[in-house]
């Protein structure tokens, strides 16, 4: 297995994939029964992919997402993220995978309720060991980033709901990690505000960001260049998106957080 | 619904609280008793020396109580003979007591003295004898001279506006002039000591002819001499009361420790009594705050899983509810050090005045307020690590899915 796993951790071009699972199987056990929400992926994603999983609901799409995060573990198969089996990683690695390279958008927001908007945008600096004053400042960039430097000291409660999601935006952001992995980020937003959410998106893409993003909505996977549709715990096809948006072309140059 | 459970919840941290205050409470009362304790002890063992011995016929320490009862007094003429005799000690010196008697000066009349008979040495083997005017001395000693150093509660009654050195008081009707006195001596288990007033042993033996009975103080000259002179006493007391071999001791010698012993029994007391209350109201505090560790814990799942993804090791989860059950506690204890502050600053004067407690301070002892931030750390962390391990090692996943 290992023979063919780390051929296929390299593409053709010989560029290593920032993501790599092979056979990865993940089984719940409920009494007596066994439910498979996974059954041997294998799927390569390389750097600066923007990538849209499709599928139908219970179809193992958030399963897919939780393991590429690091949040979840596999029953089976090897998951190597940049090139590293993550197996063999201890739980303050994994934490600082998720904190340092991978943004997590979601679609209930998910933003601490207690905290203001500042305050949910410096969390994860809090856990990288950032100390407060160049906390503040880069957690002040990344919303203004996201349009929101009007909004700092705002309650979640006392924003919309784009502004909540763009809140978790610049969350994500914050560290500047080099892959987004959002679960139906427009999933609780209505149309208009869904676009402006993708089309900060597509600006990440633009700037070298690895994009990964599960929706059940063709509009919102159109913007993707490359569609994965999953069902019943299997890839069902995996390919380019022939029907890309062309309107995003011209963007905006604009430097991240 | 949500103001409800939040208020449900204000009452619980309260109630928890309060058994943390309790339990933290009772700490810094029982080092504040103890403290009080302590100086007093430490008091009346410096006005009885820690190099006196206390040859009597009576035993301190309680026991031999019957025993003591029939023996034969010790006599001026046995006193003789020992001091005669004893090579090793400093000083000897000969006192005896009669207790309960009238004294007057002009019009002013004080009941419940203890008149002391001492040899004009006494003034050498107690500690802090003399506060004003002087001790007698040898010629008034030797001549049975009418001349008395008071207590300090005698001169505080009968001097309320007047120096009483030089003046004339009645003791059972006999008068006396005062020579000198004694600074503030009570303390615990010697109050009394207050209450005294000295005179020449041989003009108290002209007064009160029934108290005839001597206790013979003596003095080693450094507590390091203690034992050996305690040898000799034995020795020449059993000589001077002419005991064959094979004889009990006819008398005791005694010493500051047998004060220490039964100080050390009221500490004993004290302490139990504390460590019970201060044991019961930490479990039930601790429960509490376990409780209310487990109920924050639970409502937070969401929160954890959030923080998971973000970032947040298993150890930083741990000591985010760690430090929230750590900050209860210190809250708590923060209340009772105010509350116990309040207890000690009012409680030391009226145990004062009602109770003649003189030896407790107003304040905390700085060492019982250390002990309290320590104890207090120390229960928030053991109550609230099982809350936390359960927060740190949930499962991201599913704690993102709770609601
Ligand atoms: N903790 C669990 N215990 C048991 N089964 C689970 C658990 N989590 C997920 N599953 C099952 O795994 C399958 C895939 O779930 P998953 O959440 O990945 O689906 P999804 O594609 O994200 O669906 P949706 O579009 O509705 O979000 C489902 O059948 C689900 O019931
Ligand atoms: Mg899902």
């Amino acid at each position: 297995m290992s023979g063919s796993s780390s051929a296929q951790r390299e593409n053709a071009a010989g560029e290593i994939q920032v993501i790599h699972l092979a056979n990865i199987t993940r089984m719940y056990v409920m009494g007596s029964e066994r439910i498979y929400a996974l059954r041997e992926v294998t799927l390569g994603i390389r750097r600066n992919e923007y990538v849209a999983i499709m599928g139908p609901s219970g179809s193992g799409k958030s399963t897919l997402m939780n393991i590429i995060g690091c949040l979840d573990t596999p029953s089976s198969g090897d998951y190597y993220f940049n090139g590293e089996l993550v197996s063999t990683m201890n739980d303050a690695d994994l934490a600082a995978i998720r904190n340092r390279q991978i943004g997590f958008v979601f679609q209930t927001f998910n933003l601490l309720p207690r905290s203001d908007a500042l305050r949910n945008v410096e969390l994860p600096l809090v856990y990288a060991g950032v100390g407060s004053s160049e906390r503040r400042e880069r957690a002040i960039r990344a919303l203004e980033h996201v349009g929101l430097a009007d909004r700092m000291s705002h309650k979640p409660n006392e924003l919309s709901g784009g502004q909540r999601q763009r809140v978790a935006i610049a969350r994500a952001l914050v560290t500047r990690p080099s892959i987004i992995l959002a679960d139906e980020p427009t999933g609780n937003l209505d149309t208009k505000t869904g676009d402006e959410i993708m089309r900060l998106f597509e600006e990440l893409w633009r700037q070298g960001n690895t994009i990964i993003l599960v929706t059940h909505e063709e509009d919102v996977a159109r913007h993707a260049a490359r569609i994965i549709r999953v069902r019943d715990g299997r890839i069902e096809s995996d390919g380019p998106n022939e029907h890309r948006l062309a309107s995003m072309e011209p963007a905006p140059a604009k430097g991240i957080a | 619904m949500a103001v409800a459970a939040l208020n449900a919840n204000k009452l619980r941290a309260v109630l928890t609280t309060l058994g943390v205050v309790i339990g933290i409470g009772t700490v810094l009362m029982m080092g504040w008793f103890l403290a009080g304790l302590d100086s007093a002890l430490e008091q009346t063992l410096s006005i009885f020396g820690d190099d006196v011995l206390y040859v009597a016929k009576w035993d301190w320490t309680g026991e031999n109580w019957l025993a003591s009862r029939n023996r034969a007094d010790i006599s001026f003429n046995q006193y003789q003979q020992f001091k005669q005799r004893m090579r090793t000690a400093e000083y000897v010196v000969p006192t005896a007591d009669a207790g309960a008697k009238k004294v007057q000066f002009g019009d002013l009349q004080m009941n419940g003295t203890v008149i002391m008979g001492a040899g004009f040495e006494y003034s050498h083997v107690v500690g802090d004898a003399i506060a004003r005017g002087r001790f007698f001395n040898e010629i008034e000693d030797e001549n049975a001279l009418p001349v008395a150093v008071l207590g300090q509660q005698i001169e505080e009654n009968l001097f309320p506006n007047v120096d009483p050195i030089g003046k004339t008081i009645r003791i059972e009707g006999m008068p006396f002039l005062v020579v000198g006195t004694m600074p503030k001596r009570g303390a615990l288990g010697a109050d009394f000591l207050d209450r005294q007033i000295i005179i020449p042993l041989r003009r108290f033996f002209g007064l009160f002819s029934k108290a005839r009975d001597l206790t013979i103080c003596v003095k080693a000259g450094g507590a390091d001499k203690l034992e050996n002179v305690r040898y000799e006493a034995i020795g020449v007391m059993r000589e001077v009361r002419s005991l064959a071999p094979e004889q009990k001791n006819d008398f005791a010698v005694n010493e500051q420790k047998e004060f220490r012993q039964q100080m050390d029994q009221l500490r004993v007391i004290v302490f139990g009594v504390g460590i019970a209350m201060t044991g019961l109201s930490f479990l039930v505090g601790s429960i509490g705050i376990m409780n209310i560790m487990f109920v924050s814990v639970t409502e937070r799942t969401k929160e954890i899983g959030v923080r998971k993804a973000l970032g947040a090791t298993r150890r930083s989860i741990l000591m985010q509810f760690l430090v929230e059950a750590v900050f209860l506690c210190l809250t708590g204890s923060l209340i009772a050090f105010i509350f116990t502050s309040i207890v000690a600053l009012i409680g030391s004067q009226v145990l004062k005045e009602q109770a003649g407690m003189t030896f407790l301070s107003s304040t905390l002892p700085f060492s019982q307020i250390v002990v309290a931030i320590i104890v207090s750390v120390i229960v928030g962390v053991l109550a609230g690590i099982i809350p936390a391990f359960r927060g740190a090692r949930m499962d991201p996943v599913e704690a993102l899915r709770a609601e």
